[in-house]
């Protein structure tokens, strides 16, 4: 036995102690383990969003004084181009790295770059001025995407629904940060020291990065869209889409020419660098610190209140307004505030509302269409405004009220644009509920949004049923004044399934007050209808109790069993409504029907008096009265009942049930389980036992499955880490010590190349005998990666190493092992990590294997087989034996104990090869 | 027939490709070894497709409305749909040379793989693959059939076929 350090298995079990980061974890929407995670992430968003703000800031300040505004339209047109061109190259580069790598590369550019433009701006400031414009509205930009796709990848969209807008809002508290200190240090440490400051930050992005890949998790790729249907065949057919992207492109459009309006007056405002600066500085500062008030306070409840389309209608209103007042009054002040309330509304109501848009599109779909909209329709949009910029004021010169008069005129296109866009936004649902799509790509949240809502009422009164069916089934997320008596009108629908439906969701809604209409269900032949009616009846009617008791006590056996189980599921509805004497009741009528509900029954009877009941009805002959009695046994813990449930461990019809109970009973089943695995002649129950060992935790468990684990049967050691792994996934810490977990990695990494290797000396060979030994290899070694990798889950938190193993053992796509390896070379020490880089980056196992193999390897491969083997491949490397006729017969020493399964391949060979059989 | 000679017949199975070895231990302990004589009808059109087929010794006729489609010998599996379709077999087998088949059972083989569910992955690969490979041959038709926008009427042909 394995003494264990009590640190480390100290509060396994039932009586685990809460963790003190639980709850604000909790209220982050976070789960156990990944509040490091999250700071280091928000770490990471607000100094990058900082470091970004310092670039924009310095971006214009250098260009406007270098340059003028009147050459803006250049800048935007080089960096529409820089961008569709860094687009295309970063497209190219992450289909040959893993997303770690791509970062990187961007991260070192970015950092390149940055010390680059700070070393040469005393140099050349002409220069620096016009590179440092496109490489800050380009590559720069690129670090926030990838942020965004990391931190996408590692939640799934329900989550990150919840998760994502606070990383937002440390984005723009990183953006006050930077706007405020570009407005202070200019004037101390010049624009040269911000360029330095810029480089230090994204120094400080790159050490936050890598800190951040030590902790996470490796994802499995998420499974791309199975048309294989282009961005640009999406959009031609989706006339959505097209409204959605031209919305796009309107409004940066307006963006672009608000934005060349503020800093032309903002360029005749402060002719001197340095004033300019600080002016910029405390401008961006300002309005991302606004930003963050809106995002946190007023748009939410907007989108909520109002719906997508009237949450996107102040962005274009409000430009409306303002741009109007520039072309009667072009002032500074007014031209200042247009920019001001324009860049609040973007980051807050726009963004959110086009996210709003895109819910409506199909998942696969958006996840192809939605990077190709952020950066073609934006990055062209703004080359266009480049062109007309020029044209304009090549032809007529600068007029700021011509350049706002054109921005009227977008305004009021984009605006048109969205009564569109929002008409096809409503129509996309109406499609989805008419085709009975019962998971409608939005979220719950989409769901309750007025458009959605009243689309939602709309299909409860549709004539097709099956349409009424889908809304109801949707119905039950939506509690709204509209909708509740929409559902209520479904009550007297002709078909039964919609009757059903629509008392499910009046359920799910809690709604009372409907039991006349809803009792009278309970005397009608379907089945689903009465548990429907019986499920609200007793969850909302009046008197639960005895309504529960008139159920149980009635003549039809089906409300009973019905009534039964509902009261089992819902153990708060009807308190007290299942006595003692109703249980004796059914033990004496003695069917099995009734001898089950009295099992089932006993779940909800307190006191000593059932145990006795308990365990008659375990050790019933009846298989599925014992299965009855012992899912109650595992939901009412018996411990007088050990025995003869830890018996019941080994019927592997029953074992799943009796595996619950047994683990109900805590650590005081731990000796008996400690029997079943030391035992080992029982497989079945040796793993039953393990499972149980797993559910109890506590540090005679740990020590009963260490022992399994450093057995040398590899099934009971898989069924010992299995174990091991599933108490981890529920501890802060590990389990074992990490130089065991990489001794017993270290293990099961031989057994997996001593595998490997005659595996692959037998690839190409013809005769199925032999092509089942090598099959029979590779899937040994496949068994002993899967051990590998749970060994280190025993130290390490386990949920990435199921990836990892996928990843290593088959990887599907390019860069997926890499992505393993490079998650592995994190967390093992050099010396393994070399052991395991020349198995599968210098694939030296594969070296000197290559083609057919002849007699003489496939006789080393039967031999190896049968000496290093499980019975299994014993048993293959016999049946091989008969594919070499030429080559002596092999003399297979038969072993004590050995299984039926190999002494019959030996009687066969040895009937045909008797001088084997002599030898041996 | 020991368990060893019983996995490699099952491997001869195209649904079970995908499946370990020692996933096809534990079937092989479930299939029946049923002798035939030359003439005896296996199944008919109308039958339930209840089982598949492995000839382990002998020759087996396919036949459809009458008509002979092929003849299969050792080593070769018939009737395979049987594991994800139990309606009426469609065609139907008679022996033309006395020999031995392999037979597993539907209900045997789905009762074993809910406690195996890495051989119900190998077959569910398998089927995805296939699915992938028509969908990549017919895409559009691929797409009306998962999305549901068109009529019912027109599914993909080679989802239909029956080996």
């Amino acid at each position: 036995m394995v003494v264990l350090d009590a640190t480390r298995t100290r509060g396994y079990g039932r009586d685990m102690p809460t963790m003190s980061l639980r709850h604000p974890l909790r209220a982050l929407k976070l789960e156990t383990g990944e509040g490091t995670l999250f700071g280091l992430l928000a770490l990471l968003v607000g100094t990058l969003f900082g470091g970004y703000t310092i670039a924009k800031v310095v971006r214009d300040s250098m260009f406007l004084g270098e340059f003028g505004a009147t050459n803006l339209p250049w800048g935007y047109l080089a960096v529409a181009l820089a961008s569709i061109g860094i687009v295309a190259a970063e497209s190219r580069l992450t289909t040959r790295l893993a997303r770690a790598g791509a970062t990187a590369l961007g991260q070192f550019v970015a950092i390149a770059c940055s010390l680059a433009f700070a070393a040469l701006y005393p140099v050349n400031r002409h220069l620096v001025a016009g590179l440092f414009y496109v490489w800050a509205g380009s590559q720069a930009m690129m670090l926030l995407s990838y942020f965004w796709l990391l931190a996408l990848e590692l939640w799934d969209s329900r989550r990150a629904q919840a998760i994502l807008p606070l990383f937002s809002g440390a984005g723009l508290f990183g953006g006050v940060a930077g706007g405020w200190f570009a407005h202070w240090g200019v004037g101390r440490i010049g624009t040269d020291g911000l360029l330095w400051t810029l480089a230090g930050s994204l120094v400080l992005a790159r050490v936050i990065t890598m800190a951040l890949d030590k902790q996470l998790p490796v994802r499995p790729f998420v499974a791309q869209s199975g048309s294989g249907e282009s961005p640009i065949g999406i959009l031609r057919r989706s006339p959505f889409l097209r409204y959605l992207a031209a919305t796009l492109a309107l409004s940066v459009v307006v963006s672009t020419l608000v934005d060349f309006q503020f800093k032309y007056a903002v360029q005749q405002a402060y002719p001197d660098s340095h004033a300019l600066t600080r002016f910029l500085g405390l401008f961006y500062a300002g309005l991302n610190g606004l930003a963050l008030v809106a995002q946190f306070g007023v748009a939410g409840w907007l989108v909520k209140r109002s719906g997508v389309f009237l949450s996107t209608l102040p962005q274009p209103l409000t430009i409306l307004a303002f741009s109007t007042w520039v072309v009667f009054s072009p002032v500074f002040g007014v031209i200042v505030a247009l920019r001001w309330v324009q860049g609040v509304l973007f980051q807050t109501l726009g963004k959110s509302s086009f996210e709003l848009y895109f819910m409506a599109v199909r998942p696969a779909e958006r996840q192809k269409v939605k990077p190709a909209l952020d950066t073609l329709v934006e990055r062209l949009a703004d080359a266009a405004v480049g062109i007309v910029l020029l044209i304009v004021l090549h032809s007529i010169g600068v007029d700021m009220r011509v350049v706002a008069g054109l921005t009227v005129v977008v305004a009021l296109l984009w605006l048109w644009m969205l009564t569109r866009l929002q008409r096809r936004y409503v129509g996309e649902f109406r499609n989805s509920l008419a085709q009975h799509e019962t998971t409608l790509p939005i979220s719950a949240a989409g769901l309750g949004l007025p458009e959605a809502r009243r689309t939602l009422v709309l299909a409860l009164g549709s004539e097709d049923e099956a349409q009424v069916l889908t809304a109801l089934g949707l119905a039950g997320q939506v509690s709204h004044r509209d909708v509740r008596p929409a559902v209520v009108a479904r009550l007297d629908h002709a078909g039964v399934a919609v009757r059903a439906a629509a008392v499910r969701a009046l359920d799910a809604l809690a709604v009372p007050g409907h039991e006349a209409k809803i009792e009278p269900f309970l005397l009608e032949p379907d089945l689903d209808l009465r548990r429907a009616a019986i499920g609200y009846l007793l969850a909302h009617g009046a008197d639960p109790t005895a309504r529960a008791r008139a159920l149980l006590d009635g003549p039809d056996a089906e409300l009973r069993v019905i009534a039964l189980e509902t009261l089992m599921d819902r153990r708060r509805i009807a308190p007290g409504a299942v006595t003692l004497a109703w249980v004796d009741d059914r033990l004496a009528a003695g069917s099995g029907e009734d001898l089950v509900a009295a099992a089932r029954a006993l779940t909800l009877v307190a006191g000593s008096g059932g145990d006795e009941r308990l365990r008659r009805l375990v050790e019933h002959e009846d298989r599925e009265v014992r299965r009855a009695a012992l899912l109650t046994a595992a939901r009412r813990p018996a411990p007088a009942l050990l025995d003869r449930l830890v018996e019941s461990l080994t019927d592997p019809d029953l074992a799943v049930e009796a595996r619950e109970a047994v683990a109900a009973l805590g650590l005081a089943a731990v000796p008996a389980l400690a029997k079943l695995v030391e035992g080992g002649q029982e497989p079945t129950g040796r793993r039953v036992a393990c499972e149980a060992l797993g559910r109890i935790g506590g540090r005679s468990a740990i020590a009963t499955l260490l022992w399994a684990v450093r057995s040398n049967d590899p099934d009971a050691r898989f069924d010992a880490l299995r174990a091991l792994n599933r108490l981890r996934a529920r501890s802060s810490s590990g389990l074992i010590p990490k130089a065991m977990a990489h001794q017993l990695w270290r293990r099961e990494l031989a057994e997996y190349r001593d595998h490997l290797l005659p595996a692959f000396i037998l690839v190409g060979a013809k005769d199925p005998r032999v092509v089942l030994l090598e099959d029979s290899f590779f899937e040994s070694a496949d068994w002993a990666l899967d051990r590998a990798c749970r060994a280190l889950a025993c130290y390490h938190r386990p949920e990435p190493f199921r990836s990892v193993y996928q990843y290593l053992r088959n990887p599907g796509a390019p860069g997926t092992r890499a992505r393993a390896l490079e998650y592995l070379s994190h967390l093992l020490p050099r010396r393994l990590f070399g052991e395991l880089r020349e198995i599968f980056e210098e694939k030296s196992i594969e070296k000197g294997t290559e083609g057919i193999p002849d007699d003489g390897q496939v006789a080393g491969c039967i031999e190896r087989a049968y000496e290093i083997g499980d019975a299994w491949l014993r048993a293959c490397a016999i049946r091989a034996a008969h594919a070499l006729e030429s080559h002596a017969p092999f003399v297979f020493a038969a072993k004590p104990d050995e299984l039926p399964l190999v002494e019959a391949e030996l009687a066969v060979y040895h009937a045909s090869h008797p001088a084997a059989q002599a030898a041996s | 027939m020991t368990i060893v000679e019983r996995v490699l017949t099952l491997k001869q199975i195209d649904l079970l490709e995908g499946a370990g070895p020692r996933h096809l231990l534990g079937l092989a302990e479930l299939v029946r070894e049923v002798e035939m004589r030359t003439g005896q009808a296996i199944y008919g059109d109308a039958d339930l497709a209840d089982a598949i087929y492995v000839v382990f010794t002998g020759r087996v006729r396919l036949l459809a409305g009458g008509k002979e489609l092929s003849t299969v010998g050792p080593g070769q599996a018939f009737g395979t749909w049987a594991l994800v379709d139990d309606s009426a077999r469609g065609q139907s087998a008679e022996c033309v040379e006395d020999g031995v088949l392999v037979a597993l059972g539907r209900e045997e083989f789905y009762e074993f793989a809910s406690g195996d569910p890495g051989l119900l992955s190998g077959i569910i690969h398998l089927l995805a693959r296939r699915l992938k490979a028509i969908v990549a041959e017919r895409p559009e038709e691929a797409r009306v059939e998962v999305e549901g926008t068109a009529d019912e009427a027109e599914p993909a042909k080679d989802l239909e076929s029956k080996p």
